[in-house]
């Protein structure tokens, strides 16, 4: 092998591992180098950012476009502002459920959605049992599958609440992550937090997930749902 | 069994975060397209952030609220591009920018990549394109190539610069 071509290898090397080839990797093979940067990028599902990377940059942009462009750019929110879904929140009360994670939520801006997220309020509706007050420990996140709803009911941050589990883009049923700590959905990259807000990187641009009321009825969790019976 | 009437727990807060400004929406919208455009080009996910970085950085503080959508892609990719060639200048002297402007219509940078890597390894001897496919498209070591081609992996290791080499000179790279 010449000298040129182990520098092209280094760099095939590089680059076929996601690496950074180093200076005077490669030589002046231009053409092949460009084209070993294409075909490794149409190795399926490489071509894509990371969420958190998507998040990260945007937290910098942030910051900077704040520092430089004071006049431009809008402060952190001075004020929150309270969206509620049809008729369903009254009861909770305003800051009912006012976490540390909402509040680090809205000063990162880590939520961005400008869609009020809606209720499911089924106009015959009857409380169904979906899960036990004893399983639903702080952070855990159950599905139930009744009366023609897919949801969730999650316990997050000491607070039950129940949400739709169809993905908002296209329909798809989303799953729980390992950590419990979104809902992904399968077919895309669209992900939701736990309070049904599309998180930050979402790749498709969607709307928040329809809350779902429910109660503690005993040693029950309901939910109110369709009326089937 | 008594117990107290039913109360909803909780409905879970609906409250959202102050629309965001122009520019998040802006990076939202472009920072995928962004990212696939660069990494087509650069081929590793590390340059891949810093140019994507950098690029936004630069053109987010330039940006009109009145810029057509159009406009906006080809301002990004434009960006892109100069940041691109200023990295691969840096890393490898010269080869980047006397390449032809004229991919901003493409509305997804991968597509554009799909595209070109089928029209190239057509164009190939069978095992050129599978040289190609094993090492590139699936990510196989030079151990692993050797050993689904049935060949050396000193065989692999030219086959691989060979099939390289000869596929670069029947496209145009963009």
């Amino acid at each position: 092998m010449s000298r040129t071509d182990r520098r092209l290898q280094r760099y095939i090397d590089a680059i076929v591992r996601d690496r950074r080839p180093r200076r005077g990797d490669a030589g002046d093979d231009h053409e092949a180098m460009r084209l070993a940067a294409r075909l490794h990028a149409a190795h399926p599902g490489s071509a894509d950012p990371s969420p958190e990377f998507i998040d990260d940059l945007a937290r910098r942009l942030r910051n900077s476009t704040t520092e430089t462009q004071p006049q431009q750019q809008p402060a952190l929110p001075q004020r929150r502002q309270f969206l509620f879904a049809a008729g369903a929140a009254a009861a909770a009360g305003i800051g009912a459920g006012f976490g540390i994670e909402r509040v680090r939520e809205a000063i990162t801006g880590s939520t961005s959605s400008t869609s009020p997220q809606a209720a499911i309020t089924p106009d015959d509706g009857a409380w169904v049992a979906v899960a036990r007050v004893a399983d639903m420990k702080l952070g855990a996140v159950k599905r139930f599958s009744a009366n023609g709803i897919e949801g969730f009911v999650l316990n997050a941050n000491g607070k039950i609440s129940a949400l739709s589990a169809v993905c908002t883009d296209q329909g798809c049923i989303l799953t729980a992550d390992k950590a419990g700590s979104q809902l992904k959905c399968p077919c895309h990259y669209a992900a939701f937090d736990l309070n049904g807000m599309p998180r930050q990187g979402s790749y498709h641009k969607v709307t928040p997930l329809p809350v779902i009321q429910v109660r503690t009825n005993g040693e029950d969790i309901e939910a109110l749902l369709p009326n089937w019976a | 069994m008594p117990h107290e009437a039913p109360q909803p727990l909780r409905l879970v807060d609906t409250d959202s975060a102050p629309p965001p400004a122009d520019w998040e929406a802006v990076y939202r919208d472009h920072v995928v397209p962004v990212f696939r455009y660069v990494y087509a080009r650069i081929g590793n996910r590390a340059d891949a952030e810093d140019v994507t970085s950098t690029t936004f950085m630069r053109a987010l503080p330039h940006l009109r609220s009145d810029v057509s959508e159009g406009e906006l892609r080809a301002y990004l990719r434009t960006t892109a591009r100069t940041v691109l060639a200023d990295l691969w200048r840096e890393r490898h002297g010269t080869g980047f920018d006397e390449i032809d402007e004229e991919t901003m219509a493409a509305p997804q940078a991968a597509e554009t990549a799909e595209v070109d890597v089928e029209y190239v390894l057509e164009a190939l001897p069978p095992n050129y394109r599978k040289v190609l496919e094993l090492r590139f498209l699936r990510g196989y070591s030079i151990k692993e190539t050797a050993a689904a081609m049935s060949i050396s992996a000193g065989n692999a290791k030219v086959l691989q610069l060979r099939a390289l080499r000869r596929a670069a000179e029947t496209v145009t790279l963009r």
